[in-house]
């Protein structure tokens, strides 16, 4: 009698436990090597669900369920993604709505789309990745907005380095092993990005500008006031 | 013990139950839509393969008061008018990975994190769209967010940050439809980058 009751009450406190917690239904994010397409897994109430519904919603469905089967679909849904949307009448999950010419269905690798659709907020980024991500982001926009030319274009980082590599510019290289021009002194409210950006006039410099100064700083956002940064040339 | 074998169906029987959930959220706090017309019961769900509510909820067509909300031809005139001439920025507010494979044409991207207040940097960003001592937004450039699509949160938040941050709402337009609205019309894509 006591077994049956003991028995019983670990299955029930198991069974809450695993209704309350539900491992693997957080929607997480992984990247699919073979297409870069990241993708989100559902919990288990859903994927069950989807397993006997029909055909036409396999090649969505699949991919939610098993890794290894998602990845060998994924190569097939890719290739009946190629034509780009306008072909919307082929095999549609709306099947009830009736079939009208004039009414154009959604394509279906729209409906599938939750692969393709890049979701930002779920980047985990820790403060390193996401200074990386803004720096990037401020080398594109400046380049979007003319403020810094497009790598390879005259007057750009790039074309410099090229240039000097072939010996074009003669640059002074009589002052040490540094080959510095200059030294500048930190103030109130400068960062990397400010400095760069005021003696260079563009953002690539930040990477060179604190390989410089490696020796001093331990981490870009650790700069003090009176500092002194060696400027390395351009 | 016939109570204790009850008890335990009962458990089970929940448990599979929840099982049959199909449908996904329309918003936070609706997970379906009913109401009775003329005696007759409209009922309206949402079956989004894939998706799930949160994040993926149908976002409202005011994003912040202040901001107008576009749609494709606006986007084509603010196309010509403010990008062409160098006043404007069409943002996509997606990942660095999903801008490189599709985006509209001339847009540039700005990833939703790095606009959010948690961002330090984010003034720096900010110095980037021509705004001076990261309080002065009158040289500061027009701004075009877009995102996925209706249920995608990016872009309504983008649009909540640039204008927690002081960006003028006048000087900003939500174009709610995103790249999903933008490929079912036809309109034709580019390649980031």
């Amino acid at each position: 009698m006591i077994r049956m009751v003991l028995y019983a009450v670990g299955f029930i406190s198991v069974t809450l436990l695993l209704i309350l917690f539900q491992p693997g239904s957080r929607p997480t994010i992984f990247k699919d090597e073979f297409s870069n397409v990241a993708q989100t897994t559902q919990g288990p109430e859903t994927s069950n669900m989807r397993v006997g519904e029909g055909a036409a919603q396999d090649a969505a469905v699949k991919p939610l369920i098993e890794r290894a089967v998602q990845e060998a679909l994924l190569t097939v849904v890719q290739s009946k993604l190629s034509p780009i949307a306008g072909q919307g009448l082929q095999a549609d999950p709306l099947s009830n709505v009736p079939v009208d010419e004039e009414v154009t269905l959604l394509p279906k690798e729209l409906v599938v789309g939750s692969a393709q659709r890049g979701r930002s907020e779920q980047l985990d980024l820790d403060d390193r990745a996401l200074r990386q991500l803004t720096w990037e982001t401020m080398s594109s926009l400046n380049v979007a907005t003319g403020k810094s030319k497009a790598p390879g274009e005259p007057g750009s980082l790039l074309a410099t380095i090229v240039r000097r590599s072939m010996g074009g510019t003669g640059l002074p290289s009589g002052e040490g092993d540094a080959q510095d021009s200059g030294i500048y002194v930190v103030q109130p409210g400068d960062s990397l990005i400010s400095i760069s950006m005021a003696i260079y006039g563009n953002v690539e410099m930040i990477g060179a500008l604190f390989n410089a100064n490696n020796d001093h700083i331990a981490d870009p956002d650790s700069l003090k006031v009176g500092q002194t940064l060696v400027l390395p040339d351009r | 013990m016939l109570q204790c074998l009850a008890l335990a169906t009962g458990i089970v029987g929940l448990a599979v139950s929840n099982l049959f959930a199909q449908s996904i959220y329309i918003t936070d706090d609706r997970p379906d839509f009913s109401v009775r017309v003329n005696g007759v019961d409209l009922n309206v769900t949402r079956d989004a393969t894939g998706l799930s509510c949160p994040p993926a909820c149908i976002q409202p067509l005011v994003s912040v008061p202040g901001v107008v909300t576009v749609g494709e031809l606006e986007v084509l005139s603010f196309i010509e008018m403010q990008v062409a001439k160098g006043h404007g920025l069409i943002i996509d507010v997606r990942s660095p990975d999903a801008f490189q494979r599709q985006t509209l044409p001339g847009a540039v991207n700005v990833p939703q994190a790095t606009l959010s207040v948690n961002n330090p940097y984010r003034e720096d960003l900010l110095s980037a769209l021509a705004v001076t001592d990261g309080s002065d937004f009158s040289a500061a450039f027009d701004l075009l967010v877009f995102s996925d699509g209706p249920d995608s949160p990016d872009a309504v938040q983008a649009v909540r940050d640039l204008v927690g941050a002081g960006y003028p709402p006048s000087k900003l337009r939500y174009y709610r439809g995103g790249l999903m609205v933008w490929r079912v019309l036809g309109l034709s894509t580019a390649h980031g980058g």
